[in-house]
Protein backbone atom coordinates (compact mmCIF):
# COMPACT_ATOMS: atom_id res chain seq x y z
CA UNK A 1 0.00 0.00 0.00
CA UNK A 2 1.60 3.45 -0.78
CA UNK A 3 1.93 6.20 1.83
CA UNK A 4 2.35 9.42 1.51
CA UNK A 5 3.03 11.72 4.00
CA UNK A 6 3.56 15.04 1.85
CA UNK A 7 0.86 16.58 1.45
CA UNK A 8 2.30 17.75 -1.63
CA UNK A 9 3.08 14.60 -3.31
CA UNK A 10 5.90 15.75 -5.01
CA UNK A 11 6.43 12.10 -6.46
CA UNK A 12 3.06 10.67 -6.38
CA UNK A 13 1.01 12.83 -9.31
CA UNK A 14 -2.02 12.76 -9.43
CA UNK A 15 -4.67 10.02 -10.86
CA UNK A 16 -7.44 12.42 -10.77
CA UNK A 17 -7.56 16.12 -11.36
CA UNK A 18 -10.63 18.47 -10.35
CA UNK A 19 -12.02 20.11 -13.89
CA UNK A 20 -14.85 22.38 -14.34
CA UNK A 21 -16.07 19.39 -16.47
CA UNK A 22 -15.67 17.21 -13.13
CA UNK A 23 -12.99 14.10 -12.58
CA UNK A 24 -10.25 13.65 -15.22
CA UNK A 25 -7.69 11.34 -15.56
CA UNK A 26 -4.81 12.38 -17.56
CA UNK A 27 -3.18 9.18 -17.57
CA UNK A 28 -6.26 7.92 -18.96
CA UNK A 29 -7.73 10.10 -21.05
CA UNK A 30 -11.22 9.88 -19.83
CA UNK A 31 -13.27 11.87 -17.40
CA UNK A 32 -15.91 10.12 -14.63
CA UNK A 33 -19.36 11.37 -14.90
CA UNK A 34 -18.48 14.84 -16.77
CA UNK A 35 -20.69 17.77 -16.75
CA UNK A 36 -20.19 18.57 -20.46
CA UNK A 37 -19.78 16.61 -23.70
CA UNK A 38 -15.81 14.92 -23.42
CA UNK A 39 -14.23 12.53 -25.85
CA UNK A 40 -14.47 9.29 -23.29
CA UNK A 41 -17.44 9.39 -20.34
CA UNK A 42 -17.16 7.05 -17.50
CA UNK A 43 -20.56 6.66 -16.49
CA UNK A 44 -21.08 5.58 -12.15
CA UNK A 45 -24.77 5.61 -12.75
CA UNK A 46 -27.78 6.62 -14.32
CA UNK A 47 -28.68 9.61 -12.21
CA UNK A 48 -29.01 12.82 -14.36
CA UNK A 49 -26.60 14.65 -12.57
CA UNK A 50 -24.18 11.67 -13.25
CA UNK A 51 -24.85 10.54 -16.80
CA UNK A 52 -25.01 13.76 -19.20
CA UNK A 53 -25.21 13.69 -22.85
CA UNK A 54 -22.85 14.54 -25.89
CA UNK A 55 -19.86 12.56 -24.98
CA UNK A 56 -18.47 10.35 -28.51
CA UNK A 57 -17.75 7.44 -26.45
CA UNK A 58 -19.63 6.16 -23.01
CA UNK A 59 -18.11 3.20 -20.79
CA UNK A 60 -20.23 1.99 -17.61
CA UNK A 61 -21.30 -0.87 -15.64
CA UNK A 62 -22.86 -3.74 -17.29
CA UNK A 63 -25.95 -3.41 -15.43
CA UNK A 64 -26.59 -0.12 -15.95
CA UNK A 65 -26.51 -0.14 -19.47
CA UNK A 66 -30.34 -0.38 -19.55
CA UNK A 67 -30.56 2.65 -17.57
CA UNK A 68 -28.08 4.66 -19.44
CA UNK A 69 -29.44 4.23 -22.66
CA UNK A 70 -32.39 5.06 -21.28
CA UNK A 71 -31.35 8.17 -20.10
CA UNK A 72 -29.35 8.87 -23.04
CA UNK A 73 -30.84 7.92 -25.69
CA UNK A 74 -30.01 4.55 -27.52
CA UNK A 75 -27.95 6.11 -30.21
CA UNK A 76 -25.14 7.09 -28.06
CA UNK A 77 -22.20 4.85 -28.38
CA UNK A 78 -21.94 3.17 -25.24
CA UNK A 79 -19.35 -0.09 -24.26
CA UNK A 80 -20.90 -1.84 -21.10
CA UNK A 81 -18.04 -3.75 -19.09
CA UNK A 82 -18.89 -6.30 -16.28
CA UNK A 83 -18.14 -5.38 -12.77
CA UNK A 84 -14.84 -6.38 -11.75
CA UNK A 85 -13.37 -7.00 -15.27
CA UNK A 86 -10.00 -4.99 -16.10
CA UNK A 87 -10.06 -3.07 -19.21
CA UNK A 88 -7.02 -0.83 -20.06
CA UNK A 89 -7.63 3.38 -21.29
CA UNK A 90 -4.20 5.26 -21.83
CA UNK A 91 -2.08 4.36 -19.38
CA UNK A 92 -4.23 2.88 -16.83
CA UNK A 93 -6.35 -0.19 -16.24
CA UNK A 94 -9.54 0.50 -15.05
CA UNK A 95 -12.66 -1.37 -13.73
CA UNK A 96 -16.09 -0.87 -12.30
CA UNK A 97 -17.18 -1.83 -8.97
CA UNK A 98 -20.58 -2.18 -7.40
CA UNK A 99 -21.37 0.82 -5.36
CA UNK A 100 -24.86 -0.32 -3.69
CA UNK A 101 -26.50 2.98 -4.97
CA UNK A 102 -28.82 2.29 -7.21
CA UNK A 103 -28.76 -0.71 -10.35
CA UNK A 104 -25.49 -1.19 -11.60
CA UNK A 105 -23.94 1.78 -9.89
CA UNK A 106 -20.61 1.59 -9.87
CA UNK A 107 -17.24 2.86 -8.31
CA UNK A 108 -14.04 3.37 -10.83
CA UNK A 109 -10.73 2.13 -9.66
CA UNK A 110 -8.33 3.36 -11.90
CA UNK A 111 -4.42 2.00 -11.43
CA UNK A 112 -1.45 3.48 -12.74
CA UNK A 113 2.54 2.30 -12.48
CA UNK A 114 0.98 0.46 -8.98
CA UNK A 115 -1.11 3.15 -7.64
CA UNK A 116 -4.58 3.10 -7.48
CA UNK A 117 -7.34 5.20 -6.80
CA UNK A 118 -10.91 4.53 -6.46
CA UNK A 119 -13.94 6.87 -7.07
CA UNK A 120 -16.88 6.07 -4.94
CA UNK A 121 -19.94 7.96 -7.39
CA UNK A 122 -22.94 7.69 -5.05
CA UNK A 123 -22.94 4.78 -3.03
CA UNK A 124 -24.36 3.08 0.45
CA UNK A 125 -23.59 0.17 2.44
CA UNK A 126 -27.54 -1.21 3.58
CA UNK A 127 -29.27 -3.63 1.95
CA UNK A 128 -31.30 -2.91 -0.96
CA UNK A 129 -32.92 -5.59 -2.52
CA UNK A 130 -33.10 -3.79 -5.48
CA UNK A 131 -29.42 -3.67 -6.60
CA UNK A 132 -25.71 -5.60 -5.95
CA UNK A 133 -24.13 -4.83 -2.63
CA UNK A 134 -20.88 -2.22 -2.40
CA UNK A 135 -18.07 -3.71 -2.65
CA UNK A 136 -15.18 -2.57 -0.49
CA UNK A 137 -12.38 -1.99 -2.76
CA UNK A 138 -8.72 -1.87 -1.50
CA UNK A 139 -6.47 1.88 -2.84
CA UNK A 140 -4.17 4.50 -2.05
CA UNK A 141 -6.47 6.96 -2.70
CA UNK A 142 -10.16 7.33 -2.22
CA UNK A 143 -12.43 9.89 -3.29
CA UNK A 144 -15.82 9.71 -1.78
CA UNK A 145 -19.13 11.34 -1.90
CA UNK A 146 -20.64 12.95 1.38
CA UNK A 147 -23.98 13.63 -0.07
CA UNK A 148 -24.73 13.15 3.87
CA UNK A 149 -21.64 13.59 6.09
CA UNK A 150 -22.25 14.70 8.95
CA UNK A 151 -23.16 12.53 12.30
CA UNK A 152 -27.05 13.15 12.38
CA UNK A 153 -27.48 11.35 9.61
CA UNK A 154 -28.05 7.70 10.29
CA UNK A 155 -30.35 5.57 8.40
CA UNK A 156 -32.90 2.94 10.24
CA UNK A 157 -33.30 -0.44 7.97
CA UNK A 158 -35.27 0.38 5.15
CA UNK A 159 -37.38 -2.73 5.61
CA UNK A 160 -38.73 -0.93 8.91
CA UNK A 161 -39.52 1.96 6.75
CA UNK A 162 -41.07 0.05 4.05
CA UNK A 163 -43.14 -1.46 7.04
CA UNK A 164 -44.06 2.15 7.86
CA UNK A 165 -45.26 2.78 4.73
CA UNK A 166 -46.95 -0.62 4.48
CA UNK A 167 -49.16 0.54 7.69
CA UNK A 168 -49.43 4.12 6.53
CA UNK A 169 -50.97 3.07 3.33
CA UNK A 170 -53.17 0.51 4.44
CA UNK A 171 -54.48 2.41 7.20
CA UNK A 172 -55.28 5.09 4.92
CA UNK A 173 -56.59 2.42 2.46
CA UNK A 174 -59.25 1.28 5.15
CA UNK A 175 -60.77 4.46 4.76
CA UNK A 176 -61.36 5.01 1.48
CA UNK A 177 -57.94 7.55 1.08
CA UNK A 178 -55.30 7.42 -1.43
CA UNK A 179 -51.86 7.52 -0.62
CA UNK A 180 -49.61 9.71 -2.42
CA UNK A 181 -45.80 8.36 -1.97
CA UNK A 182 -43.42 10.78 -3.55
CA UNK A 183 -39.71 9.56 -4.47
CA UNK A 184 -36.79 9.83 -6.49
CA UNK A 185 -38.03 8.12 -10.04
CA UNK A 186 -34.62 6.32 -10.54
CA UNK A 187 -33.46 4.18 -7.62
CA UNK A 188 -35.79 5.11 -4.47
CA UNK A 189 -39.13 4.23 -5.72
CA UNK A 190 -37.91 0.84 -7.23
CA UNK A 191 -36.53 0.02 -3.82
CA UNK A 192 -39.68 1.12 -2.23
CA UNK A 193 -41.07 -1.27 -4.58
CA UNK A 194 -39.43 -4.08 -4.26
CA UNK A 195 -39.04 -3.87 -0.64
CA UNK A 196 -42.75 -3.65 -0.53
CA UNK A 197 -43.30 -6.89 -2.53
CA UNK A 198 -43.01 -9.67 0.32
CA UNK A 199 -45.50 -7.32 2.24
CA UNK A 200 -48.02 -7.54 -0.49
CA UNK A 201 -47.63 -10.97 -1.12
CA UNK A 202 -48.19 -11.92 2.55
CA UNK A 203 -51.10 -9.25 3.51
CA UNK A 204 -54.34 -8.67 2.42
CA UNK A 205 -56.04 -5.66 1.83
CA UNK A 206 -55.98 -2.88 -0.84
CA UNK A 207 -52.53 -3.92 -2.42
CA UNK A 208 -53.37 -1.70 -6.06
CA UNK A 209 -50.24 -0.02 -6.52
CA UNK A 210 -49.63 2.93 -8.93
CA UNK A 211 -46.76 4.63 -10.45
CA UNK A 212 -46.15 7.41 -12.69
CA UNK A 213 -44.60 7.27 -16.46
CA UNK A 214 -41.50 8.31 -14.95
CA UNK A 215 -41.29 4.98 -12.24
CA UNK A 216 -42.82 2.70 -15.07
CA UNK A 217 -40.39 3.78 -17.86
CA UNK A 218 -37.28 2.50 -15.52
CA UNK A 219 -39.47 -0.55 -13.97
CA UNK A 220 -38.48 -2.77 -16.70
CA UNK A 221 -34.81 -2.57 -16.34
CA UNK A 222 -35.26 -3.63 -13.01
CA UNK A 223 -37.51 -6.65 -13.95
CA UNK A 224 -35.14 -7.93 -16.71
CA UNK A 225 -32.17 -7.63 -14.41
CA UNK A 226 -34.33 -9.78 -12.48
CA UNK A 227 -35.42 -7.63 -9.15
CA UNK A 228 -38.55 -8.87 -7.89
CA UNK A 229 -40.78 -5.67 -7.58
CA UNK A 230 -43.95 -5.67 -6.35
CA UNK A 231 -46.82 -5.53 -8.75
CA UNK A 232 -48.44 -2.20 -10.08
CA UNK A 233 -50.01 -0.22 -13.05
CA UNK A 234 -49.22 2.94 -14.73
CA UNK A 235 -51.49 6.24 -13.97
CA UNK A 236 -49.55 8.15 -16.53
CA UNK A 237 -50.39 10.50 -18.25
CA UNK A 238 -52.54 9.54 -20.81
CA UNK A 239 -54.44 7.28 -18.15
CA UNK A 240 -58.12 7.46 -18.36
CA UNK A 241 -61.11 6.36 -16.08
CA UNK A 242 -58.69 4.79 -13.35
CA UNK A 243 -60.25 4.83 -9.43
CA UNK A 244 -57.08 4.99 -7.82
CA UNK A 245 -59.02 5.49 -4.59
CA UNK A 246 -57.00 3.70 -1.38
CA UNK A 247 -54.20 2.97 -3.63
CA UNK A 248 -51.16 3.54 -3.02
CA UNK A 249 -49.16 5.90 -5.32
CA UNK A 250 -45.72 5.87 -6.33
CA UNK A 251 -44.33 9.36 -8.26
CA UNK A 252 -41.40 11.73 -8.21
CA UNK A 253 -41.78 14.72 -6.05
CA UNK A 254 -42.05 16.71 -9.09
CA UNK A 255 -45.38 15.75 -9.77
CA UNK A 256 -47.02 17.38 -6.67
CA UNK A 257 -49.67 19.94 -7.97
CA UNK A 258 -49.82 18.40 -11.43
CA UNK A 259 -52.39 16.59 -13.31
CA UNK A 260 -51.88 13.37 -11.77
CA UNK A 261 -53.05 15.03 -8.53
CA UNK A 262 -56.29 16.41 -10.04
CA UNK A 263 -57.58 12.43 -11.12
CA UNK A 264 -57.14 11.03 -7.55
CA UNK A 265 -59.71 13.28 -5.88
CA UNK A 266 -59.45 15.23 -2.48
CA UNK A 267 -58.96 12.70 0.01
CA UNK A 268 -55.28 11.60 -0.21
CA UNK A 269 -52.40 12.15 2.12
CA UNK A 270 -49.09 12.62 1.47
CA UNK A 271 -45.82 11.12 2.13
CA UNK A 272 -41.92 12.08 0.95
CA UNK A 273 -39.50 8.81 1.26
CA UNK A 274 -36.28 10.96 1.49
CA UNK A 275 -32.82 11.06 3.93
CA UNK A 276 -33.67 14.73 4.15
CA UNK A 277 -36.57 13.75 5.89
CA UNK A 278 -34.55 13.14 8.84
CA UNK A 279 -34.22 16.15 10.25
CA UNK A 280 -37.08 18.22 11.55
CA UNK A 281 -36.89 21.52 9.88
CA UNK A 282 -36.72 20.27 6.56
CA UNK A 283 -40.16 18.22 7.53
CA UNK A 284 -41.09 21.20 8.46
CA UNK A 285 -40.44 23.47 5.17
CA UNK A 286 -41.58 20.56 2.86
CA UNK A 287 -44.84 19.74 4.62
CA UNK A 288 -45.81 16.48 3.84
CA UNK A 289 -48.63 14.65 6.23
CA UNK A 290 -45.43 11.23 6.73
CA UNK A 291 -42.27 11.55 6.17
CA UNK A 292 -39.73 7.77 5.33
CA UNK A 293 -36.24 8.30 6.15
CA UNK A 294 -34.83 6.42 3.17
CA UNK A 295 -32.09 7.05 1.67
CA UNK A 296 -29.81 5.78 -1.29
CA UNK A 297 -26.80 7.41 -0.07
CA UNK A 298 -24.06 6.43 2.88
CA UNK A 299 -25.10 7.59 6.24
CA UNK A 300 -22.30 8.64 8.50
CA UNK A 301 -21.18 5.16 10.25
CA UNK A 302 -21.44 4.38 6.62
CA UNK A 303 -19.07 6.99 5.15
CA UNK A 304 -16.35 6.50 8.00
CA UNK A 305 -16.85 2.41 8.33
CA UNK A 306 -16.40 2.31 4.24
CA UNK A 307 -12.78 4.93 4.41
CA UNK A 308 -11.64 2.80 6.57
CA UNK A 309 -11.74 -0.57 5.12
CA UNK A 310 -10.66 0.89 1.67
CA UNK A 311 -7.35 1.29 3.70
CA UNK A 312 -6.91 4.43 1.74
CA UNK A 313 -4.30 6.40 2.88
CA UNK A 314 -5.47 9.72 1.23
CA UNK A 315 -8.71 10.47 0.58
CA UNK A 316 -10.88 13.46 -1.22
CA UNK A 317 -14.27 14.60 -0.55
CA UNK A 318 -17.09 15.43 -2.68
CA UNK A 319 -20.65 15.82 -3.51
CA UNK A 320 -21.61 17.27 -0.11
CA UNK A 321 -19.99 18.02 3.36
CA UNK A 322 -16.30 18.40 1.48
CA UNK A 323 -14.89 20.46 4.34
CA UNK A 324 -16.56 18.97 7.32
CA UNK A 325 -16.24 15.43 6.44
CA UNK A 326 -12.24 16.01 5.24
CA UNK A 327 -11.94 17.96 8.88
CA UNK A 328 -13.15 14.76 10.60
CA UNK A 329 -11.42 12.29 8.77
CA UNK A 330 -7.72 14.14 9.41
CA UNK A 331 -8.64 15.91 12.83
CA UNK A 332 -9.87 12.57 14.11
CA UNK A 333 -8.94 9.34 12.31
CA UNK A 334 -5.44 10.58 11.11
CA UNK A 335 -5.90 10.24 7.43
CA UNK A 336 -4.62 12.69 4.76
CA UNK A 337 -8.64 14.16 3.99
CA UNK A 338 -9.22 16.74 1.74
CA UNK A 339 -12.14 18.48 -0.16
CA UNK A 340 -11.83 17.82 -3.58
CA UNK A 341 -11.59 21.13 -4.47
CA UNK A 342 -8.12 20.72 -3.43
CA UNK A 343 -7.38 18.40 -6.36
CA UNK A 344 -7.99 21.52 -9.01
CA UNK A 345 -5.89 21.02 -12.07
CA UNK B 1 -46.76 9.52 24.72
CA UNK B 2 -47.04 7.88 20.92
CA UNK B 3 -49.82 9.53 20.42
CA UNK B 4 -48.70 13.08 21.75
CA UNK B 5 -45.65 12.76 19.20
CA UNK B 6 -47.90 11.22 16.48
CA UNK B 7 -49.69 14.79 17.22
CA UNK B 8 -46.95 16.83 17.26
CA UNK B 9 -46.01 15.16 14.16
CA UNK B 10 -49.05 16.40 12.43
CA UNK B 11 -49.36 19.77 13.81
CA UNK B 12 -45.95 20.55 13.07
CA UNK B 13 -44.93 19.12 9.48
CA UNK B 14 -48.75 18.20 7.73
CA UNK B 15 -49.60 20.25 4.93
CA UNK B 16 -50.75 23.65 5.72
CA UNK B 17 -54.66 22.78 4.15
CA UNK B 18 -55.14 20.01 7.18
CA UNK B 19 -58.01 20.36 9.36
CA UNK B 20 -55.61 20.76 12.76
CA UNK B 21 -58.48 21.46 15.07
CA UNK B 22 -59.91 18.08 14.18
CA UNK B 23 -57.06 16.27 14.80
CA UNK B 24 -56.30 18.04 18.13
CA UNK B 25 -60.15 16.97 18.81
CA UNK B 26 -59.81 13.77 17.68
CA UNK B 27 -56.82 13.12 19.98
CA UNK B 28 -58.71 14.82 22.99
CA UNK B 29 -61.45 12.25 21.98
CA UNK B 30 -59.19 9.19 23.20
CA UNK B 31 -56.48 10.50 25.60
CA UNK B 32 -57.23 10.49 29.24
CA UNK B 33 -57.88 14.16 30.52
CA UNK B 34 -54.54 14.23 32.51
CA UNK B 35 -52.68 13.74 28.88
CA UNK B 36 -54.84 16.50 27.25
CA UNK B 37 -54.65 18.56 30.02
CA UNK B 38 -50.33 18.49 30.16
CA UNK B 39 -51.07 18.60 25.87
CA UNK B 40 -52.38 21.80 26.27
CA UNK B 41 -50.43 23.57 28.73
CA UNK B 42 -47.55 22.64 26.82
CA UNK B 43 -49.18 23.70 22.76
CA UNK B 44 -50.43 26.88 24.40
CA UNK B 45 -46.15 27.76 25.59
CA UNK B 46 -45.99 26.56 28.84
CA UNK B 47 -42.49 24.43 29.59
CA UNK B 48 -41.40 22.80 32.83
CA UNK B 49 -38.85 24.59 33.67
CA UNK B 50 -35.04 24.10 32.91
CA UNK B 51 -34.62 20.81 34.42
CA UNK B 52 -31.17 20.48 33.00
CA UNK B 53 -29.39 23.29 31.48
CA UNK B 54 -28.84 22.32 27.34
CA UNK B 55 -25.01 22.83 27.62
CA UNK B 56 -24.56 19.87 30.20
CA UNK B 57 -26.87 17.81 27.81
CA UNK B 58 -24.43 19.11 25.46
CA UNK B 59 -21.30 17.95 27.22
CA UNK B 60 -22.69 14.80 28.07
CA UNK B 61 -23.53 13.94 24.77
CA UNK B 62 -20.19 14.46 23.05
CA UNK B 63 -18.20 12.78 25.64
CA UNK B 64 -20.50 9.75 25.22
CA UNK B 65 -20.43 10.57 21.09
CA UNK B 66 -16.83 10.96 20.86
CA UNK B 67 -17.68 13.94 18.65
CA UNK B 68 -15.97 17.63 18.61
CA UNK B 69 -17.30 20.68 19.65
CA UNK B 70 -16.91 22.20 16.25
CA UNK B 71 -18.74 19.30 14.28
CA UNK B 72 -21.59 19.72 16.58
CA UNK B 73 -22.29 23.50 15.71
CA UNK B 74 -22.24 22.00 11.98
CA UNK B 75 -24.71 19.55 12.37
CA UNK B 76 -26.91 22.23 14.53
CA UNK B 77 -26.44 24.50 11.45
CA UNK B 78 -28.38 22.52 9.59
CA UNK B 79 -30.74 21.49 12.54
CA UNK B 80 -31.35 24.33 13.90
CA UNK B 81 -32.72 22.53 17.15
CA UNK B 82 -30.10 22.02 19.55
CA UNK B 83 -32.41 19.28 21.67
CA UNK B 84 -33.33 17.63 18.38
CA UNK B 85 -29.60 17.52 17.67
CA UNK B 86 -28.45 16.29 20.16
CA UNK B 87 -31.00 13.65 20.16
CA UNK B 88 -29.98 12.86 16.31
CA UNK B 89 -25.97 13.11 17.62
CA UNK B 90 -26.93 10.34 20.29
CA UNK B 91 -28.39 7.69 17.87
CA UNK B 92 -24.99 7.04 16.99
CA UNK B 93 -24.00 5.16 20.16
CA UNK B 94 -27.77 3.71 19.85
CA UNK B 95 -27.52 -0.07 19.30
CA UNK B 96 -30.73 -0.72 17.18
CA UNK B 97 -33.41 1.69 16.43
CA UNK B 98 -35.04 2.28 19.46
CA UNK B 99 -38.59 1.72 20.71
CA UNK B 100 -41.67 3.37 21.62
CA UNK B 101 -42.41 3.66 25.01
CA UNK B 102 -45.60 2.77 26.65
CA UNK B 103 -45.96 5.26 29.37
CA UNK B 104 -48.70 7.96 28.64
CA UNK B 105 -47.40 11.54 28.35
CA UNK B 106 -48.70 12.42 32.10
CA UNK B 107 -46.87 9.87 33.27
CA UNK B 108 -43.38 10.64 31.49
CA UNK B 109 -43.67 14.13 32.66
CA UNK B 110 -43.96 12.52 36.16
CA UNK B 111 -40.60 11.03 35.31
CA UNK B 112 -39.01 14.24 34.43
CA UNK B 113 -40.02 17.02 36.64
CA UNK B 114 -37.55 15.54 39.61
CA UNK B 115 -34.90 15.43 37.07
CA UNK B 116 -33.29 18.80 38.39
CA UNK B 117 -33.05 17.20 41.90
CA UNK B 118 -30.67 14.20 41.36
CA UNK B 119 -27.37 13.91 40.95
CA UNK B 120 -25.28 14.75 38.16
CA UNK B 121 -24.19 10.90 38.31
CA UNK B 122 -27.94 10.06 38.57
CA UNK B 123 -29.26 12.21 35.98
CA UNK B 124 -26.23 11.11 33.29
CA UNK B 125 -27.10 7.31 33.94
CA UNK B 126 -31.00 8.03 33.31
CA UNK B 127 -29.91 9.28 30.32
CA UNK B 128 -27.74 6.94 29.49
CA UNK B 129 -30.86 4.75 29.36
CA UNK B 130 -32.65 6.57 27.71
CA UNK B 131 -30.79 7.53 24.93
CA UNK B 132 -30.19 3.50 24.06
CA UNK B 133 -33.80 2.68 24.50
CA UNK B 134 -35.89 5.47 23.23
CA UNK B 135 -36.92 6.22 19.68
CA UNK B 136 -35.48 8.85 18.37
CA UNK B 137 -39.14 11.24 17.97
CA UNK B 138 -39.47 10.53 21.81
CA UNK B 139 -36.21 11.01 23.10
CA UNK B 140 -36.12 14.37 20.73
CA UNK B 141 -39.40 15.17 22.86
CA UNK B 142 -37.40 14.12 26.28
CA UNK B 143 -34.67 16.40 25.56
CA UNK B 144 -36.86 19.02 24.91
CA UNK B 145 -39.11 19.20 27.95
CA UNK B 146 -35.66 18.48 30.04
CA UNK B 147 -33.97 21.59 28.92
CA UNK B 148 -37.08 23.87 28.48
CA UNK B 149 -36.71 24.01 24.74
CA UNK B 150 -40.46 22.56 23.80
CA UNK B 151 -40.98 24.92 21.07
CA UNK B 152 -44.46 23.06 19.23
CA UNK B 153 -47.22 25.69 19.11
CA UNK B 154 -50.48 25.99 17.89
CA UNK B 155 -52.63 28.86 18.06
CA UNK B 156 -55.17 29.92 20.33
CA UNK B 157 -58.03 29.25 17.27
CA UNK B 158 -56.80 25.84 17.16
CA UNK B 159 -57.61 25.02 20.68
CA UNK B 160 -60.31 26.85 20.64
CA UNK B 161 -62.01 24.88 17.60
CA UNK B 162 -60.49 21.66 19.26
CA UNK B 163 -61.95 22.13 22.60
CA UNK B 164 -65.49 23.09 21.01
CA UNK B 165 -65.53 20.04 18.91
CA UNK B 166 -64.59 17.95 21.92
CA UNK B 167 -66.16 19.25 24.95
CA UNK B 168 -69.30 20.39 26.26
CA UNK B 169 -69.54 23.39 28.70
CA UNK B 170 -69.31 20.28 31.60
CA UNK B 171 -66.03 18.84 29.81
CA UNK B 172 -64.27 21.97 29.74
CA UNK B 173 -65.09 22.83 33.43
CA UNK B 174 -63.52 19.35 34.15
CA UNK B 175 -60.78 19.41 31.89
CA UNK B 176 -59.83 23.10 33.59
CA UNK B 177 -59.90 21.92 36.83
CA UNK B 178 -56.81 19.26 35.58
CA UNK B 179 -55.14 22.45 34.54
CA UNK B 180 -55.46 24.31 37.53
CA UNK B 181 -54.50 21.42 39.77
CA UNK B 182 -51.50 20.70 37.66
CA UNK B 183 -50.69 24.43 37.99
CA UNK B 184 -51.22 24.13 41.45
CA UNK B 185 -49.37 21.14 42.20
CA UNK B 186 -46.04 22.42 40.30
CA UNK B 187 -46.33 25.95 41.59
CA UNK B 188 -44.05 28.28 39.91
CA UNK B 189 -42.58 25.54 37.74
CA UNK B 190 -45.14 26.11 35.07
CA UNK B 191 -45.96 29.70 34.11
CA UNK B 192 -49.11 31.35 33.74
CA UNK B 193 -50.80 30.73 30.28
CA UNK B 194 -54.29 32.33 28.97
CA UNK B 195 -55.71 27.85 29.01
CA UNK B 196 -57.91 28.57 32.25
CA UNK B 197 -59.68 31.62 30.19
CA UNK B 198 -60.40 29.23 27.17
CA UNK B 199 -61.68 26.38 29.13
CA UNK B 200 -63.88 27.60 31.70
CA UNK B 201 -63.91 31.61 31.32
CA UNK B 202 -65.60 31.61 34.99
CA UNK B 203 -62.42 30.70 36.77
CA UNK B 204 -59.79 33.50 36.87
CA UNK B 205 -56.27 33.33 34.96
CA UNK B 206 -54.31 34.42 38.20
Amino acid sequence: MHESTDRHMPHDPKLIAFTRTGLHCPQGGFHIDPSRAVDIALITHAHSDHARPGSKRYLCAQDSAGLVRERLGPSIKLEAIPYGQTIELGATRVSFHSAGHILGSAQVRIEHEGRVWVASGDYKRDFDPSCAPFEVVPCDTFITEATFGLPIYRWRACADEARDIYDWWQTNARQGRTSLLYGYALGKAQRILAELAPLVEEGEGDHRIFVSDSVESLNHHYREAGIRLAACELLGRDTHGVNARGSLIIAPPGLAGSGLMSRIGSDFETGFASGWMRVGRTRQGRRYDRSFVISDHADWPSLLRTVRETGARQVFVMHGENDTLARYLSGSMGLDARPIEELRA
Amino acid sequence: MKRFIGLLERLQFSPFNRDLPSDLAEYMASESSDDIAWTLLLLSGSQLGELLPLRQLRQWVLAETQLPEWLYQECLERVQNPAECLSLLTDLIKPSAGTESSLALNEWIEVILPFRQWTAQNQLNQLKIWWSALSLAELTLVHQLLTGQFNARVSKRTIELALSKAYDDEGRKGLAARVLAIRTRLGESVPMTQLELWTCPKIPSS
